[in-house]
């Protein structure tokens, strides 16, 4: 039997994406008017709109950014998203880009601001304005060279103390790497918070460094701190301990390649990763991926976000001394990892999503394990709940620890469960709805008090909104159809295509060799991650391999806030209070 | 925990205050110590329903899509179905696939000279399979590769290539053939040739070829 | 192969071959690797003999592993020691992350050079006999990060003694690692003091 009769025996004559035109987005006319509204109402001359962008898009003049981020704060964009630099070594003007991404939490929306730095200009800070910015500018310095006026510690904060060089300038070898000695290692004398200043020194103050190998520091985080007594007056945190070096390598690798690379950054929950980087992509090539692929993607989403809740409330209880916890939420989580394994070869980096759709067609059985899941995991968390929630003396270990108030979280950029736990009800599933979220039936979880007892509260309310949300996914059932996009300049084609079709020998030959060219231009794309907001950030010259890409870290401005909540705390309040922001180290170090 | 509905589409999970028995502190680690208990008694009780996989008495079966090490599959005269074209180490993410190429005077067909894996490198990812046009690479079941002498991680044609009736029973990771029939999961080799029945039992062993022993000779 | 079923979990298992039994001769054993002798503790009476064996036999079942966890490795780890593999059944109960107390390093995830000193300062408070399991594609090779900060393989800093390649290693693949390491230690080929 021939087996062209099944696939279409025409070949493809559809649109093919030029990479020699522009990539105008969908929403290109809308950012634009949305754009002279901003414009209008903040009235800076230094402020040029930059049109045909995803999102209202200005280029600030350097000496004015204070104010236009100033203005734009008191308009309603109060949450700084992110903070990070481009290098375009051959343009005149200023090589490098220092981009602001502002979200505003009453009218959800968001803004760019772009700012035109040369090889040995500085940017004023806006560490006065924001209290995130601090470690983004660091990352910015560690990252580009580029130095900010005014800031209070300006030095490396992902490479170690002895490199040399700035990796992300495109004139920077990538496998150059620099020796760190033990003698180099930073030896931090955190201040003493303000608020201590003038207490008792009777008792002698004490140095101690929680350092980077720790049981109770999931990943490597290294956190010093200065103790009076048993109270923690001062505290110091240094990360960089997994900077693997996420943006130079997808800087070197084709699109494709990236996304076994996405899958190591969030590893608690790959999947959502490598959705959020392939929906990026295939925004700028303006295709979308077919309703079968979509809800195969929302369901193994919504899974690894049960996964990554379990770990983090395992792993805290465990620090707390409740083992039993661990023993009981890890049985399910081992049953979710067999069935992504079903899907998709690996358990726990599963690389499936594939720009386009999946790589391959769930297995035939996915339903029916997914029930049986569903109906498995909810006894676990209910035992859990039973064996805490009414604890005594777990509730005195987490009421009132690590408290973190609106405001501070609001201005520290965060999002997801912690800034759930504070009272703000912003989840991006409802609030830029992606893959279908919008049609189904469930609820955001918020809590009040921002401390570790709230994140507990929201974390667990979460699961059981995914489980619900799985029930009527479950329930729906698999739209029939393909698993991937027909267009053969986006993914592979079938084998029984190439075997027999010589279009798509040549097709499949272009695509390992040259990979997917997207359209020159920028994209940004979010999902919700198991920490927050998860954004990509992707810059394409038209070539096969990404010109930049940037990961908009969830738990990077959570854990910049980590210094704040534990002064004034004790070493085991800041023990339990760290397991609750769920600080993953390959997405903090990206 | 009590929830209530502050908007359509948000809910708001209050803080519950203690109870005076709550306080007491004992009756809840009693209630605790129920749960626990029930779960001792029923495992206790039901010895082959616990979910443990006592490696190696019992080894758990993955999927036909495992990502495993890797094989190089043969035609039926025996000789390898690589042409040596490439795409394989070029789709790598990690690099780790060398390559030299030859030409065979009786067919004029290139094939690998030398084709190497290093498998400290692999990330098992699956895009060579992916990207192989010739159905030459393909990923098995398995997963026991632990080594204690470096020279012996990288696995070259000696270990990798398969004899011709290798059993489709330990396979994984197949390219994806878009499900034009469904026999198997593969659809069929691609060849046109049918999948032939396994004469070994399911388990069959792993390539006898494999870690023979020899450390790779400096090639 | 018979498969096992089990009620509650959607993974088959199959029956496996116990340690001992088996075509190969030893607990676990790669097909090839019979012919390699256990070495002839040479010079050594009856009595001393024994003693070497039974301290080496009480070594290898006894190995207390420091879970140098950086990344995706760890997790994987995790699910070795949970309830659907529990390496507690091989005398791995007690998970220390005290140098002093442990003698198995098992470095599960990248190994960046800023964690580099960290990493050979924690070997070197390990007192002796201590054996070193690198885990994963990162920390044997660097793994696919040819790059600017990632240390290409542990054995820059600190000495291995068996690799578990896979990104990550599957559990039971890590157990095989850990099962084949207490097999040396059995049979005195890896001498320690």
């Amino acid at each position: 039997m021939s087996t062209l009769t099944k696939f279409s025996a025409i070949p493809y004559t559809g649109p093919a994406p030029t990479n020699r035109e522009p990539y105008v987005p969908a929403n290109a006319a809308q950012a634009d008017t949305r754009g002279e509204e901003i414009s209008a109402k903040i009235n800076n001359p230094a402020m040029q709109q930059e049109r045909g962008q995803d999102m209202p898009t200005f280029v600030v003049d350097k000496n004015a950014i204070t104010d236009v981020l100033t203005a734009l704060k008191n308009d309603s964009f109060t949450l700084p998203l992110d903070l990070f630099g481009a290098d375009y070594p051959r343009r005149e003007g200023g090589r490098f880009d220092v981009i602001y991404q502002l979200y505003s939490l009453k009218n959800n929306e968001r803004v760019r601001l772009k700012v035109r730095v040369g090889e040995d200009e500085a940017v004023p800070t806006s560490t006065k304005i924001f209290k995130a910015t601090d470690w983004f500018e660091r990352e910015v310095f560690d990252m580009y060279g580029v130095k900010f006026d005014g800031h209070p510690n300006l030095r490396r904060i992902l490479t170690h103390e002895m490199f040399q060089g700035h990796p992300l300038r495109k004139d920077y070898d990538p496998a150059q790497r620099w020796l760190l000695t033990e003698q180099g290692v930073a030896k931090l004398t955190p201040k003493i918070d303000p608020r201590f200043e003038d207490v008792d020194t009777d008792f002698e103050r004490v140095t101690l460094n929680l350092g980077p190998s720790h049981p109770a520091t999931h990943g490597t985080l290294r956190i010093v701190v200065t103790l009076d007594g048993e109270t923690i007056i001062g505290a110091d945190t240094e990360i960089g301990y997994l900077h693997r070096c996420f943006e130079k390598m997808s800087e070197t690798h084709t699109y494709q390649q990236v996304i076994p690379f996405t899958d190591r950054l969030n590893y608690c929950s790959a999947i959502i990763n490598n959705v959020g980087y392939c929906m990026t992509i295939e925004r700028m090539l303006g295709i979308e991926a077919p309703p079968r692929a979509q809800h195969i993607r929302l369901m193994l989403s919504e899974f690894m976000r049960l996964s990554d809740h379990i770990i983090c409330i395992g792993t805290n209880l465990v620090d707390m001394g409740a083992l039993t916890n661990f023993w009981y939420l890890f049985q399910p989580r081992e049953e979710i990892l067999g069935l992504v394994e079903q899907c998709c070869g690996a358990r726990l980096l599963p690389t499936y999503t594939r720009v386009g759709g999946m790589a391959v067609d769930a297995p035939a059985d996915f339903l029916a394990n997914s029930q049986r899941l569903v109906n498995m995991l909810p006894k676990f968390i209910d035992d859990v709940e039973k064996l805490i929630m009414k604890n005594r003396i777990f509730l005195d270990r987490v009421q009132g620890v690590c408290p973190i108030s609106q405001e501070d979280a609001i201005s520290f950029g965060f999002t997801g469960p912690c800034l759930r736990a504070t009272g703000v009800p912003y989840d991006v599933r409802k609030a830029s709805p992606y893959l279908g979220y919008d049609t189904y039936d469930w609820d955001v979880p918020i809590a009040d008090g921002g401390d570790t007892y709230a994140r507990f509260l929201v974390r667990l309310e979460e699961m059981r909104q995914s489980l619900r949300i799985l029930q009527q996914a479950i329930d729906r059932g698999l739209p029939p159809g393909p698993v991937i996009v027909d267009n053969p300049y986006v993914a592979l084609p079938p084998k029984s295509k190439v075997y027999n079709e010589m279009e798509s020998l040549i097709y499949h030959f272009k695509l390992i060799m040259h990979g997917i060219q997207p359209p020159v231009g920028e994209a940004y794309f979010q999902v919700e991650g198991g920490n927050g907001e998860l954004g990509f950030y992707v810059v394409s010259d038209g070539t096969k391999n990404p010109y930049r890409v940037r990961v908009r870290p969830p738990c990077f401005p959570i854990f910049e806030a980590y210094t704040q909540m534990i002064t004034g705390q004790t070493i085991p309040d800041a023990i339990a209070g760290l397991g609750s922001l769920n600080i993953i180290a390959g997405e903090l170090d990206h | 925990m009590a929830i209530t509905r502050i908007a359509p589409g948000i809910i708001k999970v209050e803080r519950a205050p203690l109870t005076i028995s709550d306080r007491l502190y004992l009756p809840q680690v009693i209630k605790g110590m129920f749960i626990t208990l029930r779960h001792l008694l029923k495992n206790l009780f039901n010895l082959k329903g616990l979910p443990i996989i006592s490696y190696p008495e019992v080894k758990r079966v993955y999927s036909e899509r495992f990502r495993g090490r890797h094989i190089l599959t043969t035609r039926e005269d025996g000789t390898t179905r690589c042409v040596a074209c490439y795409m394989c180490s070029t789709a790598c993410p990690a690099e780790c696939i060398t390559i030299e190429a030859g030409e065979d005077e009786r067919t004029r067909e290139k094939f690998p000279v030398r084709y190497d894996i290093d498998l400290l490198r692999c990330i098992f990812c699956g895009y060579c399979v992916d990207a192989c046009p010739e159905d030459a690479i393909y990923m098995t079941r398995d997963y026991e590769m632990a080594i204690d002498t470096r020279a012996r991680a990288v696995v070259g044609l000696r270990d990798l290539v398969v004899p011709p009736n290798f059993p489709e029973a330990p396979m994984g990771w197949r390219p994806y053939y878009g499900g034009i029939d469904k026999k198997g999961w593969a659809g069929g080799t691609g060849l046109g040739q049918p999948i032939r029945s396994a004469p070994f039992e399911d388990d069959a062993p792993p390539n006898p070829d494999v870690f023979r022993g020899e450390p790779r000779q400096n090639v | 192969m018979q498969k096992i079923e089990h009620p509650d979990s959607i993974i088959p298992r199959k029956a496996g071959v116990a340690p001992g039994e088996g075509a190969e001769k030893g607990l676990i054993t790669l097909p090839g690797e019979t012919e390699r002798e256990t070495e002839d503790l040479a010079g050594g009476t009856y009595l001393t003999t024994k003693l070497d064996t039974m301290v080496n036999w009480a070594r290898g079942n006894s190995l207390w592993p420091l879970p140098f966890g950086t990344a995706c490795c760890a997790i994987e780890f995790m699910s070795m020691v949970s309830s659907h593999y529990d390496v507690a059944r091989f005398g791995a109960e007690v998970v220390r992350f005290s140098p002093r107390q442990a003698d198995l390093l098992i470095v599960a995830g990248t190994i960046v050079d800023k964690m580099g000193p960290v990493l050979k300062k924690i070997y070197d408070q390990m007192p002796e006999p201590k054996y070193v399991l690198a885990m994963g594609a990162c920390a044997t090779s660097g793994g696919f990060y040819r790059v600017y900060h990632v240390m290409q393989g542990i054995d820059e800093v600190v000495p291995v003694d068996i690799w578990v390649p896979g990104c990550p290693p599957t559990p039971d693949g890590l157990m095989y690692g850990i099962l084949k390491l207490k097999e040396k230690i059995q049979r005195g080929e890896i001498k320690r003091g």
